[in-house]
């Protein structure tokens, strides 16, 4: 297990976030521009976070979005292509408007702090404001923009932070964090977490050519409304689902590619896949044929690993117990929670 | 503040709550009064000696608290009959149900009545903030010269489908409610209480010694959720804000906290996020109590009954603590008094705060008898810029103008507004049809007066609504969850639809209006007394630039299919204090002059009038026009002859709650557009309130 | 595949179809039931329930599956999507038989 992994599962965890894109799209049509390029329903209510996706027009994910508004305008932070994702705003522009769309990476830069005490620790930093922030919502702070996302299962902050102010921010996190057994948690880490917690990763799974229909992610689509790629998901929909993604463990190493069987038939595949530390297992995205993508299922691995698809998230995360308003680091010892699955150690 | 009276679970009477205090003793109980099968939790502070009801149930038992409590007030201020006249007596109760889902307004009637309290009865229901915000009114009335004399406070009590209902989310402790410390949780309560409210001059003349003042007050909205308070406290720093500044009262001057602290996990660290936020450093040294550890969540009269442990407190200079405060949890106040007994104290000003359901705040500022006074409140002028309205006449107030000039009453039922048009990142889904109807008007008016509320204006516009009931169809899928599935499985989101505030509360929500919020009700005219109220903040009040005045009506389908010439939809008209629009602002061309605004009680509007008329500095015969559900025959005694009313009602059908709105602005309409030089609106109905609204072309 | 095997995936469809009966119905989600996917979380994201609507989604699923959903860590563990509480439930019912 890595430190970082410890540190992100068990206190809290410094990353960098390079992999994410911050942008700020404002003026006459902006609304419009998000609502065509994205496939929710944007319910934005100032301050407020949605998730969400941007497709191609053939239906397959392009860029995972949190997509927020403030009076003046509406920020995104984005994980995915950077110059894909410009020019599938651009192409999502309605005629006349003259919305502008701003890459914000010259100017800020992004932290991700997550764990079961990221918020404390947050606290002492930035202020005591942020301990309440619910998820999904974001606040302005000492000229940082807070937002209280992530993809790990743990509570989460994405900090949006002027270049200048970086490595400031930076070194006081550090700094305070030592109280708190911080450790600095990198890309993979953050990609081990999110498959435990079933977060869809735009980079991984995201590349496998697969609409919202197989990935499970319909809940981030309208039915409601035309956008780039809504066309195909419809489509898609009439032609009938035949496989879907579905979570599986297994005691043996199992890696992203390896096709899957299924009483010796040829079933699916595996999209992504890593090692779970705290349960000692290998967990797995796999695409499988709809009647066996279920819970419960075994399967057997071309390398020969046998698995059994189960329902994620995998872990029983520390950060579903922990909560700001009774509990603190240092009175962790005398707080009581369940272990992060049966048969784990409780304290990481 | 010259009486007090409270009936609580601590006994019958001041002295008792007090001596209850004194002797560190809740007054938690198992309940007897209903049956708990089905129920994990056992205990209540119900009023002693109630474990059986009077023979009316629970209104009975209301009515019968809130008299008591009301008498021991006015006996206390020795305000008989002889010393007030009673036309100059004004009622302000807060009530969260007044133990029913009908007719709210009518235990300040009947209060009323009984007490010979013949000036202006107003309820406030703010669910659990409803009597702290009474006690704001009842000064505001006071200041804006609408009453001589002030019986505010509140009245609520327990019964077996509030239980049921919080029970249901879950926030019910097991032991006693043990604010700001483990384990989390409430109690409920129940009880009344009453101040006796008089400007410094009028007590003085009357012979009486002030008990102390109620130095400010103010109320936000969190715009965040019907039921969990914003988790950042930022509603409650808002009104605790607009409540020091109302006082102009430093925030270090601040000796003594009496908090909501319900106990429960989603108030508490939010309560006290707020504090540290407006407090700053001081809030580690600031002394921070709840008297619910004693009274138990006593609803629309917590407010009130929290009031009045403060003010005993700052009296006797011994400060109430919180009981049962064994197990601190992290994030809770510094000096939270634990118990069992008060803590003598020097403070002579002190904060008191409550929160609803809804997402409504409300804070006072009180202080000791021989505290200074502030200055008094500035008297700004307040224009009318915008209005919109959903009715069975459509969403065009022109449309309504062309059936009243035709004599025509529009026909058909109020379609449902489209509010994704209207608000298309506001989220509609699960809407009730209350909400939908005020959030449409509303939206309808801030585009009429084409102002965008953005920025810090988010937290200086609020919503004041009347609403004289609530939601039937939320009512109805309520009690369809209670009789199909029993209450200790009732619907838990129904339940908490049942509160008064709550459209105000998702209106706020949709529209991210966080500044002063609450809902009055007289029964019939409940928009007109709150087109007043909004008016009366704005002039006197801190906290507001801009408010929306609302009324809402909906209907039972089977009131629909009657008929019956009563409508449903929504009217807001849009308020605005000086400074706000530029003199090049579309608004600012046709901006009317909201110039004068009266209260009185029922079947007394030439007074409402007169006081309207003074207010604006207008002669009776300056005034030819009148809007509104009144008697001509009423007004002839306060406007000149031939005075010409037009009821609105005529082309759009009756309507409690909007009707006076819709009054003012077709009121504002034949100002601007016809060229009147000033027209009334003005409501005589029911027997709570009348009230009159003044409007006089103005300039911007 | 076996027969019990397709027994058990069987049951399963059933009692998920039930489940997105429950949250169209009483938790008022707008989706048709072939849009709630089975791991799509039912809380804060996902299908974006809240506190006061897990007291409901309790009791229609102890109502409909004739199960008891405890206030404990198990239930917390249950309550993350709607494939955990599919879990929850089919594992209560075969502890009852």
């Amino acid at each position: 297990m890595s430190a970082g992994y410890r540190a992100l599962r068990g206190s809290a965890a410094l990353a960098d976030g390079a992999h994410l894109h911050a942008l700020r799209v404002a003026g006459p049509g902006a609304f419009e521009l998000l609502d065509r390029a994205c496939g929710r329903d944007l319910y934005l209510q100032s301050g407020r976070l949605l998730h969400g996706l941007a497709l191609r027009e053939d239906g397959t994910p392009l860029a995972d979005l949190y997509l927020g508004a403030d009076d003046d305008a509406f920020l995104l932070l984005a994980e995915g292509d950077r110059r894909q994702l410009l020019d599938h705003l651009e192409l999502a522009r309605p005629a006349g408007s003259t919305a502008t769309v701003q890459d914000l990476g010259e100017e800020a830069g992004v932290l991700t702090l997550a764990g079961p005490y990221a918020w404390e620790l947050l606290g002492e930093v930035l202020g005591p404001e942020v301990i309440g922030l619910p998820y999904l919502t974001f606040m302005q702070l000492g000229g940082v923009t807070c937002l209280r996302t992530g993809k790990t299962g743990e509570f989460g902050f994405d900090l949006l932070v002027p270049r200048a102010g970086l490595p400031g921010l930076r070194a006081r996190l550090l700094e305070a964090g030592r109280a708190f057994d911080l450790a600095e948690a990198t890309l993979d880490d953050l990609d081990q977490a999110a498959l435990e917690n079933w977060f869809f990763n735009v980079r991984r799974e995201g590349a496998a050519g697969l609409t919202p229909l197989e990935l499970q992610l319909q809940w981030r689509v309208s039915r409601r409304k035309v956008f780039t790629g809504s066309a195909a998901l419809e489509a898609r929909r009439r032609a009938g689902l035949r496989q879907r993604v579905t979570t599986a463990l297994s005691p043996a190493p199992v890696k992203a590619g390896e096709a899957l069987r299924h009483d010796g038939a040829a079933v699916g595949v595996v999209l992504n896949a890593g090692h779970c530390a705290p349960r000692g297992a290998w967990v797995a995205l796999c695409l499988l044929d709809l009647a066996l993508a279920s819970p419960g299922v075994g399967l057997v691995a071309e390398g020969g690993a046998p698995l059994l698809t189960t329902s994620p998230p995998v872990l029983a995360n520390r950060s579903l117990f922990v909560s700001p308003q009774r509990h603190a680091w240092a009175t962790r010892a005398r707080d009581t929670f369940p272990p992060l699955c049966e048969g784990a150690d409780a304290p990481l | 503040m010259t009486g007090v009276g409270a009936v609580s679970a601590l006994g019958h009477g001041v002295p008792a709550l007090w001596g209850a205090i004194e002797a560190g003793r809740d007054g938690f109980s198992p309940v007897e009064r209903f049956p708990l099968e089905g129920f994990a939790v056992r205990i209540a502070g119900t009023v002693p000696g109630t474990s059986t009801l009077p023979a009316g149930g629970l209104g009975e038992l209301c009515a019968r608290i809130a008299w008591q409590a009301a008498r021991e007030a006015l006996d206390q201020a020795r305000a008989g009959p002889a010393g007030v006249p009673a036309h100059r007596i004004a009622l302000v109760l807060g009530t969260s149900l007044a133990a029913g889902n009908e007719g709210l307004h009518r235990l300040a009637e009947a209060l009323g009545d009984l007490l010979q309290i013949a000036g202006p009865r107003l309820t406030v229901s703010t669910a659990c903030a409803s009597s702290t915000t009474s006690l704001g009114v009842g000064r505001d009335l006071l200041a804006a010269g609408l009453a001589d004399l002030v019986l505010a406070g509140g009245a609520d009590v327990l019964s077996d489908q509030l239980f049921a209902g919080f029970h249901a989310l879950g926030v019910l402790s097991a032991g006693p409610c043990a604010p700001f410390s483990e384990p989390p949780g409430t109690t409920l309560g129940e009880g009344a209480g009453f101040l006796v409210l008089e400007r410094q001059a009028d007590a003085a003349a009357r012979g009486v010694a002030p008990l102390g003042w109620i130095l400010g007050h103010g109320l936000s909205a969190d715009a965040y959720h019907p039921t969990s308070p914003d988790p950042t406290g930022a509603g409650v720093a808002r009104a605790l804000r607009a409540a020091l500044a109302d006082a102009g009262v430093e925030p270090a001057a601040v000796g003594y906290y009496n908090a909501h602290g319900t106990g429960t996990a989603a108030n508490d660290p939010a309560e006290w996020q707020a504090l540290q936020s407006v407090f700053g450093e001081v809030a580690a040294r600031l002394p921070v109590s709840s008297s619910k550890s004693f009274l138990g969540h006593a609803q629309g009269a917590a407010g009130v009954l929290e009031a009045i442990c403060t003010l005993e407190g700052l009296r006797r200079g011994r400060l109430p603590p919180t009981l049962h405060h064994t197990r601190p949890r992290p994030r809770s106040p510094v000096d939270a008094i634990p118990g069992p007994g008060p803590r003598p104290s020097e403070a002579r000003v002190a904060a008191s705060g409550s929160s609803a359901f809804g997402g409504a705040n409300a804070s006072l500022v009180l202080a000791r008898a021989d505290a200074r006074l502030p200055p008094p409140a500035p008297d700004r002028p307040v224009r009318l810029i915008g209005g919109g309205v959903v009715g069975p006449f459509g969403q065009e107030l022109g449309a309504l103008a062309r059936l009243l000039a035709e004599g025509r009453q529009a026909a058909g039922p109020t379609p449902p507004p489209d509010l994704r048009a209207l608000l298309p990142a506001a989220d509609p889904r699960g809407l009730d049809p209350s909400s939908r109807f005020l959030a449409a008007a509303a939206a309808l008016a801030l585009a009429d007066a084409g102002v965008q509320v953005r920025g810090p204006l988010r937290d200086r516009t609020g919503l004041l609504a009347g609403i004289a009931r609530l939601s039937p169809s939320c009512v109805e899928a309520f009690e369809r969850s209670i009789r199909e599935r029993g209450l200790a499985r009732l619907d838990a989101t129904a339940f908490t639809h049942m509160v008064l505030n709550a459209p105000a509360g998702a209106c706020a929500r949709l529209l991210q209006l966080r500044g002063p919020s609450t809902v009055l009700t007289t029964g019939p005219g409940s928009g007109l007394a709150a087109v007043v109220m909004a008016a009366d903040l704005l002039a006197h009040g801190e906290g507001a630039d801009l408010l929306l005045a609302g009324g809402l009506d909906e209907l039972t389908d089977a009131e629909r299919a009657l008929r019956d010439g009563r409508a449903e939809g929504a009217s807001c008209a849009l308020l605005a204090g000086p400074g706000h629009l530029a003199a090049d602002h579309p608004a600012a061309g046709r901006a009317v002059r909201v110039a004068g605004w009266g209260l009185a009680g029922p079947g007394r509007l030439d007074d409402a009038v007169a006081a309207a008329l003074a207010r604006a500095g207008l002669e009776p015969g300056e005034v030819s026009l009148a809007f509104g559900e009144a008697e001509p025959s009423v007004l002839a005694g306060a406007l000149a002859p031939g005075t010409r009313v037009v009821r609105p009602s005529a082309a759009a059908g009756r309507a409690d709650g909007a009707g006076g709105v819709t009054a003012v602005l077709l009121a504002a309409r034949a100002i601007w557009q016809d060229g009147q030089a000033a027209a009334l609106a003005v409501s005589d109905q029911g027997r709570s309130t009348s009230s009159a609204v003044l409007l006089t072309r103005g300039e911007a | 595949m076996t027969r019990p095997l397709q027994d058990r995936l069987a049951e399963r469809g059933r009692a998920l179809d039930e489940l997105r009966r429950i949250l169209i119905e009483r938790l008022r989600v707008e989706r048709e039931p072939d849009e709630i996917d089975p791991d799509v979380p039912l809380f804060g994201t996902g299908l974006g329930l809240d506190s006061v609507d897990a007291v409901e989604l309790v009791i229609s699923v102890e109502e409909a599956f004739q199960v008891r959903i405890p206030d404990d860590d198990r239930a917390r563990r249950a309550m993350r999507t709607v494939n955990t509480l599919v879990d929850f439930v089919l594992a209560q019912r075969a502890e009852a038989a």
